[in-house]
């Protein structure tokens, strides 16, 4: 194991040595905002995605203190300027099995006016329901903030986030790992290595290892410079207060890229061994990128869940459950499946790599 | 001692069998010269002795020791250095001696020691912090040969060193070599240039298409051939050996042409 960190400290070393690498690293997050920047005003234009229904019954009434609006007729222009929406006459709805307060978050007293129509909802529940619970009445209420902005953006993170994070952490690590293996193998270093006294799978190892590691620190350098920038800027391209970014969901994110770092550090690494030189194992590669690249786009297209079978496929899975964690609705039994899948085929890939290095061919 | 018996090395790529029942004694503490024309398997015939390749049959000893499941052990006695063989280009002859030096498993005093002893041999000093990709030819091939000699290994393999080197810089590296066998290292040279060889070699081999034609010293060569140099000896040894259409010949070549 002291060789494979030796080996993997070197090719670290390597990386912060080379001037090209860390100037891309600046570079690319840049570009990304601009794309984003793109995507995400085209998404925002749309008023597809800013559809809100409660009620058809609902009229338009003026109260003393709230102002009740049909939901259904109105346009998302007319809600922003709503200052809190609530069912006009809440006895009549209260028989619903769920009851939905809507806010517009750019107006403050419209935040603030929805927590008083939720009081007041949950002061009318007990008196035409005698034996429900408070606590129960609470999970009916359901508080949902109607401006377009923060919704469209947080949809748009929610979807785009974990594609983005999954190419990227394809690219870097996959590229690394061909620099690294498939072009020493071109210029001769890795004849060079393979010649010192040790097992070439603790070499390999420990550029598996830097591949892992590079994969992870490229790929969050980049979400945190785009989201520095984006501060900086001002632009709203990388909302991430728009998504459901808590503890645990931090925690599988990175739990996650770790696994997919290693998933594709071993599929690259294989690449890399059964190839002379970069553009070889580039080609060898191409088939691994382009089922990536398909397998990850169905989370970014179909919204309704699928059956627990699909989240064995790997790729496709974590990014499915990604997706679901930042819109806020992550199975549990979903996110086991899929990190099983994704540690099962890892460990295959890996396994496969280090039984591969003992055909000849595969070390000269 | 090395002994080699009978290998032949057949790649699945294309099944070639590139060396054929090829067998050798190399003796501890000699200059042995591998000759060759290109594509005769003299590479293939080194890496399978430096444990890069296994043998498709016949076996390699190192004093006794086979080289198939002793490959570690053998490798911590080799110093192998081809012109395929490269350094990485981002690091600095300085780093890389000190990364291969810990990789051979040596203390930082060892690797300072044989450090400044190569390098100051090679004159590598003045460059020894540059990055290797900014090298000249012959600096890259110095550079290469103190890595390759860092550990002090008791057997070298050189694959044609002096290839496309200036003068002064081959003849450097011969001195070298030369310098290596007073210290009492074993060494296998593989090159083109016969004339070093019979400044060098204690002992030459000859493969021709894969197969050993020949072994013995210089004299004993140019004897059998009945000639007075070593090119002419290697020329009439791979005459009469050539398995090739006579086209190819060269002696038949230089016999049309006069004609």
């Amino acid at each position: 194991m002291q060789i494979s960190l030796y080996v993997f400290s070197h090719e670290i070393r390597k990386v912060i040595q080379d001037k090209k690498i860390l100037v891309s690293i600046i570079l690319l997050p840049i570009l990304i905002i601009f794309i984003t920047s793109f995507l995400s005003t085209s998404i925002s234009a749309s008023p597809k995605g800013c559809i809100y229904a409660l009620n058809n019954t609902l009229e338009k009434k003026e109260t003393t203190k709230y102002s009740i609006i049909p939901v259904n007729q109105k346009t998302i222009e007319e809600f922003s300027e709503t200052t809190a929406l609530y069912p006009e006459d809440v006895v009549i709805h209260i028989q619903h099995d769920k009851t939905d307060i809507y806010y517009n978050s750019l107006n403050s007293s419209s935040a603030e006016n929805s927590l008083i129509a939720k009081d007041l909802l949950i002061d009318c529940y007990p008196s035409t329901t005698a034996s429900i619970q408070e606590k129960e009445i609470s999970q009916k209420i359901t508080i949902n903030d109607i401006n377009p902005e923060s919704n469209s953006s947080g949809k748009f993170m929610a979807i785009m986030l974990p594609y983005m994070l999954i190419l990227l952490l394809f690219q870097s690590t996959s590229d690394f790992a061909i620099d690294t293996i498939a072009g020493e193998k071109e210029n001769g270093v890795f004849s060079t290595i393979i010649l010192t006294p040790h097992k070439p799978n603790k070499i390999i190892l420990g550029k598996l290892i830097a591949c892992i590691v590079y994969g992870i620190i490229t790929t969050a350098s980049y979400f945190i410079i785009v989201y520095c920038v984006s501060l900086i800027t001002g632009s709203d391209s990388f909302n991430i207060k728009a998504i459901d970014l808590n503890i645990s969901n931090i925690l599988f994110f990175t739990f996650g890229s770790v696994l997919l770092s290693f998933l594709f550090a071993s599929l690259a690494v294989l690449c890399a061994l059964y190839s002379k030189s970069p553009k070889e194992a580039r080609s060898l590669r191409l088939p691994v990128y382009a089922a990536t690249l398909i397998l990850a786009l169905p989370a970014f297209i179909i919204s309704e869940s699928v059956p627990s079978i699909y989240y064995l496929i790997p790729i496709y899975n974590i990014s499915c459950v990604m997706k679901n964690m930042l819109s806020g609705g992550a199975d549990v039994m979903k996110t086991l499946l899929t990190l099983l899948s994704l540690a099962v085929c890892s460990a295959l890939a890996f396994t496969f790599s280090m039984i591969s290095l003992k055909n000849e061919e595969v070390r000269c | 001692m090395i002994t080699i018996n009978s290998i032949s090395k057949r790649y699945k790529k294309g099944n070639v069998l590139a060396v054929r029942n090829v067998s050798f004694e190399i003796n501890d503490n000699e200059i042995f010269a591998l000759l060759g024309p290109n594509g005769a398997g003299k590479t293939t015939t080194l890496r399978m002795l430096s444990t890069l390749l296994t043998p498709t049959s016949g076996t390699i000893q190192y004093d006794g020791l086979p080289t198939v499941g002793n490959e570690i052990a053998i490798k911590k006695k080799l110093g192998f250095l081809t012109n395929e063989i490269r350094l990485d280009g981002q690091f600095s002859p300085n780093q890389s001696a000190d990364f291969y030096g810990r990789l051979y498993g040596m203390s930082v005093e060892e690797i300072q020691r044989n450090k400044k002893h190569l390098f100051d041999y090679f004159h590598i000093n003045e460059y020894a912090d540059r990055k290797y990709e900014t090298f000249s030819t012959g600096m890259k091939q110095k550079t290469s040969i103190a890595i390759c000699l860092i550990h002090d290994p008791e057997i070298i393999i050189f694959d044609e060193p002096t290839n496309g080197l200036d003068v002064i810089t081959q003849r450097l590296i011969e001195d070298y070599i030369f310098i290596l066998k007073q210290k009492g290292k074993t060494i296998i040279l593989s090159t083109h240039l016969l004339d070093v060889v019979e400044r060098l070699a204690d002992r030459v081999g000859v493969i021709i298409d894969g197969k050993s034609v020949f072994c013995g010293n210089c004299k004993e060569m140019m004897d059998s051939e009945n000639v007075k140099n070593m090119n002419d000896a290697f020329l009439s040894i791979y005459t009469r050996n050539h398995e090739e259409l006579p086209s190819t010949n060269p002696r038949n070549f230089f016999k049309k042409a006069n004609n």
